[in-house]
């Protein structure tokens, strides 16, 4: 018998109400030692806002739609992965649909899709690389976040690429006591196990002294069978996984946020794909990834200078393993390893001058490159792609309290300037399987382009209790490089690289505003109409190409042809209903159009479909409940149905799950808590056919410790 | 008492450390192995040809090959054939610790031709071997059969067979071809590619022949390869022997399928029995009823 949502939701409400009596005691953040007890659910926005504008900033002056979500919501959100976290934001697309067997998760929001148009950084640094505009979600562990802030809408004016939608800042912790850290251990699920340390301390006074930090993490589970029982063969075999990653953090603290410090991290992994033919596991993905930066930031009396310089490498390995029905079970077994590297400097000077105006200039260096190779092992083929993406960027940012406490005006505008070069395309050995692209170019005549990026915002605060904004801003996106200099197939048929291609540019015009009609309850709604340009489509050249089957495919090429709209609007509310009692609720329309497919004759017209992977209505709620037995934390999850195909016809969804979480603190410094993740195991297809794990339960138990 | 958290604190702390960065470096690691190359040789066997030999064109050779490993499984083996410029047979993903291939090899029109097989294993370890067959200067051309306007009908057509025996010279339509499986060596159909001449083994050919009968229910599937050739009608109804039958014969390039056919065009083809022929077109209604008209030549 199908029980519906909302039986569900009753039911489990009727379960929490016969739980012991609401008490005093509050969630513990054991990153503070465990002896300091916070309020769950702050999720109202800290006095001061990093991301929006590379510098610290009071909140309340900035016309944008800001969120942040603090250490204390990350403990206790029924939540394995750092991702994850962000359904507490509304409009976030989070994609991770074998839990975390999944190779990797996608976060998008504002109604885009794709990773690429997310930029997402970490303590300031960018994360999405050159190659494929993405990033490893991965790599970043939820325990060791302090805080993360998300400012939404295009950020292109402050950030330069990726920041069409939004950008998502992951600020890690920096220690504040003399010695501090947790100990956590976790068995569930799959055969899931793992544990973590984190260790940190700060010498001197609050401002002044060296302080440092040392994470550890590893975690492994034997996975899950992707595929329905019913088309279920002897190939397809659980999706194991294991990572690991280690991190070490120093710095100096010289005055009131001047500060300078180093990072290293080294991540690891290996997740298997699920399909086994003669390769013990079958095959997987690798993600080993150095990475380094130095952070100095100097805050003189009126002015502020921040200087970042970072380097990651990844060596991305991948083995594939496969038998294909259609060609009389041909087996084909290739590796392809991939060495990504990003690295730039990034500076602002922050000044404050007088009549209550503040200037920012910022000048940014980056650079990305590929260079990869797929070398097949059930052949004699090897393909090696390279390409390299040089950035310059300069930018400004005026904000100006034209009345005090009242009126602020936000300008900014940015100049980016990107050159790809070096890019080729070889193969070596050729059999039947690569002999087709032999004709084509192998080295790629360089490329340069140019985007502006301009932002326009104004706020009101009409009171203490409501405020509200209108902004105009430019996000852009560059082309990837495996879109520029990587031949190869693709789900529709042979894509040829385009050295040629442009960003795509999204202009954003958006009104909002914040209500707190009462000290308990609060209302964040915003409207928001974009126009998206250039977007970049798979196009048919017109020609075909018989790459060894049956059927000839069309070749393709990726080009800039389609205009975009989109209209969307959002709110989130947060009502303290008791003292240990709150409800969390957000909710998110996105309706995103292609408005125009100017592409040659002989491609479909995509005018008027809806952009794929964007779900139009989605929905959160979460409650939480503090007793002296037991922590409580509820989740809801909705995602309307999505379409999967460009020309859509084939549709995902909806889903809607549910996930809670109870813990339960016992001699201040110890933890004990289980996590239940999709607890009415309703399990759901993604694009690719393949199941979610459903129910997945995680143990945990915590020990954290701080000494002064 | 104040120290007491701490010494708690590093109780926990080293072995979770520990045993974290130990799994960490653990699963990083890789081993190394010295790879030794697998081992190939011809098949010296009776009837095996395994030397650089003389033949006359059109003359048949069965070659063998044996392969076993060293230490990592046989992941690849190809035939690559030279005569001028390499070409390959076959491409073979697999995974094996040995292998055992026969291929029965019609001498070409061209002088020389070199036959390479190569295995790679796991390791990509690569060994191979070669043999050369030249043709004989006192090659005398074989005898050749003639069909004339044969006419096989669409898919839709209710009047005509679209299944062919070339042996046999018979039409034959589903329900007779599926009653003599062994026999049908070609299938016409109109699809994707307009006029189309077949094998049953074809990929596409189940999708337009249904049913009980269908080809998708058959037990026997003939292979037919086909390949366009540069020959004109003219030089097609001039030839009297099998030499333009050798000269327009590429071993590697025939596929399941020839595609587009319109009046005029001459194909190669090589039947399931290994014989070498030419179709030259003569007639082409354009849709699932219509039919083909066709003119063939086949080694005797």
């Amino acid at each position: 018998m199908k029980i519906s949502v909302l039986s569900r939701l009753l039911l489990l409400m009727l379960v929490l109400t016969f739980l012991p009596g609401i008490g005093i005691a509050g969630a513990v953040d054991f990153r503070d030692g465990g002896d300091t007890i916070r309020k769950a659910w702050s999720t109202d926005l800290p006095e001061f806002f990093v991301t929006a504008t590379r510098t610290q900033q009071k909140t309340d002056d900035i016309p944008v739609r800001l969120a942040s979500i603090g250490s204390s919501e990350i403990n206790i959100m029924p939540s394995i992965t750092a991702d994850a976290m962000l359904e507490l934001v509304p409009g976030m697309n989070i994609d991770r649909s074998n839990g975390i067997f999944s190779k990797n998760a996608s976060i998008t929001m504002r109604g885009l899709n794709g990773t690429p148009r997310t930029l997402v950084l970490l303590d300031g640094i960018p994360l999405n690389k050159a190659d494929g505009g993405g990033l490893n979600w991965n790599r970043i562990i939820p325990e060791f976040i302090n805080r993360i802030e998300v400012s939404k809408g295009p950020t292109s004016s402050v950030y330069g690429s990726n920041a069409m939608g939004g950008v998502i800042n992951i600020i890690t912790e920096r220690p504040t006591a003399k010695i501090q850290g947790q100990v956590k251990a976790y068995f569930g699920s799959d055969n899931t196990f793992g544990g973590l340390f984190s260790v940190g301390g700060k010498t001197g006074k609050a401002d002044q002294g060296f302080y440092y930090t040392l994470n550890g993490f590893y975690r492994q589970g034997d996975g899950y069978i992707m595929v329905p029982d019913d088309s279920r063969d002897s190939m397809d075999v659980k999706n194991a996984m294991k990572e690991g990653l280690v991190a070490a953090k120093i710095g100096y603290q010289y005055g009131n946020r001047s500060y300078t410090e180093i990072e290293y991290s080294y991540f690891n992994d290996k997740r298997y794909d699920g399909f086994e033919v003669y390769e013990p596991g079958g095959g997987y993905n690798e993600y080993p990834t150095h990475a380094i930066r130095v952070t100095s930031n100097n805050n003189f009396s009126k002015a502020e200078l921040l200087v970042s310089a970072y380097y990651q490498n990844e060596f991305y390995h991948r083995l594939t393993e496969s038998m294909a029905a259609k060609k009389g079970n041909k087996y084909t077994l290739y590796k392809t390893d991939s060495r990504r590297i990003d690295q730039g400097i990034w500076s602002n000077l922050t000044l404050h001058g007088k009549k209550r105006m503040t200037y920012t200039l910022g000048l940014d260096i980056r650079s990305g490159s590929v260079d990869a190779s797929d070398t097949y092992i059930t052949s004699t083929d090897v393909l090696q792609n390279r390409g390299k993406m040089d950035f310059f960027a300069l930018f400004g940012e005026y904000e100006w309290h034209i009345i005090k406490d009242r009126l602020i005006l936000l300008a900014g505008l940015r100049y980016d300037v990107a050159r790809f070069h070096n890019g080729s395309f070889v193969i070596e050995q050729p059999t039947t399987l690569t002999s087709f692209m032999a004709d084509y170019p192998t080295e790629f005549s360089d490329a340069t382009w140019q985007a502006l990026s301009p932002k326009l915002g104004m706020k009101y605060i009409f009171s203490k209790n409501i405020s509200g904004y209108l902004s105009y801003s430019r996000g852009f996106r560059p082309a990837m490089l495996d879109d520029m200099c990587k031949n190869g197939n693709v789900t529709k048929g042979f894509k040829l690289a385009n050295p040629q291609l442009k960003p795509e540019t999204i202009d954003n015009y958006e009104v909002g505003a914040d209500w707190n009609p009462a000290p308990f309850l609060s209302f964040q709604p915003s409207v928001y109409l974009s126009y998206g340009h250039d977007f970049q489509y798979f196009v048919s050249t017109g020609d075909s190409i018989n790459t060894g089957g049956d059927k000839d495919k069309p070749i393709l090429r990726r080009e800039n042809v389609s205009g975009v709209r989109i209209i969307g609007a959002e709110i989130s509310g947060r009502w303290q209903i008791m003292k240990d009692l709150r409800l969390v609720a957000n909710y998110a329309y996105n309706d995103s159009k292609i408005t125009s497919f100017d592409s040659p004759a002989g491609n479909k017209d995509l005018t008027g479909k809806y952009i794929v992977e964007v779900p139009r209505n989605q929905a959160f709620a979460g409650i939480w409940w503090n007793n002296p037995i037991v922590q409580v934390t509820l989740t809801f999850n909705y995602k309307d149905f999505q379409w999967n195909d460009d020309e859509n016809t084939i549709q995902t969804g909806p889903s809607n799950t549910f996930d809670l979480r109870l813990g339960h603190t016992f001699a201040e410094k110890f933890t004990v808590s289980a996590t239940m993740q999709d607890i009415f195991n309703t399990r759901y297809y993604d694009s690719k056919g393949n199941l979610s794990p459903g129910r997945f339960i995680m143990l945990n138990l915590a020990y954290g410790f701080r000494g002064m | 008492m104040q120290n007491s958290p701490y010494r708690l604190t590093l109780k926990l702390l080293i072995p979770s450390l520990v045993l974290i960065s130990f799994s960490v470096l653990f699963f990083s690691c890789k081993k190394g192995t010295a790879p030794i190359p697998p081992l190939i040789a011809f098949n010296r066997g009776a009837g095996y040809t395994f030397n650089d030999t003389t033949l006359e064109a059109g003359q048949k050779v069965k070659i063998g090959i044996r392969a076993i490993t060293t230490n990592a499984n046989l992941t690849y083996f190809s035939v690559r054939y030279d005569e001028g410029r390499s070409q390959i047979l076959l491409d073979s993903g697999l995974n094996v610790p040995s292998l055992d291939y026969s291929l029965e090899v019609i001498k070409t029109n061209a002088p020389v031709e070199k036959w390479t097989f190569l295995i790679m294993d796991r390791n990509r370890m690569e060994m191979s071997v070669q043999i050369n067959l030249t043709r004989s200067d006192s090659s005398k051309w074989g005898k050749i059969r003639t069909m004339r306007d044969l006419v096989l009908g669409g898919q839709e057509n209710g009047l005509i067979g679209s299944f062919f025996s070339l042996d046999d010279t018979l039409v034959m339509n589903l329900q007779q071809a599926f009653e003599n499986q062994s026999l049908a060596d070609m299938v016409y159909y109109y699809g994707q590619y307009e006029g189309t001449l077949a094998s049953p083994n074809e990929a596409e050919a189940p999708g337009f022949f249904t049913g009980p009968q269908g080809i998708a229910n058959w037990a026997v599937k003939n292979e037919t390869r086909y390949d366009t050739t540069m020959i004109t009608a003219q030089m097609f109804d001039q030839s009297e022997n099998d030499s333009l039958i050798l000269s327009a014969y590429e071993p590697t390039a025939g596929k399941k399928k020839g595609k587009y056919i319109q009046p005029g065009m001459v194909f190669s083809f090589r039947s399931p029995e290994g014989k070498l022929g030419l179709i030259k077109i003569v007639e082409v209604s354009t849709a699932p009823a219509g039919s083909v008209k066709m003119n063939i030549k086949i080694q005797q």
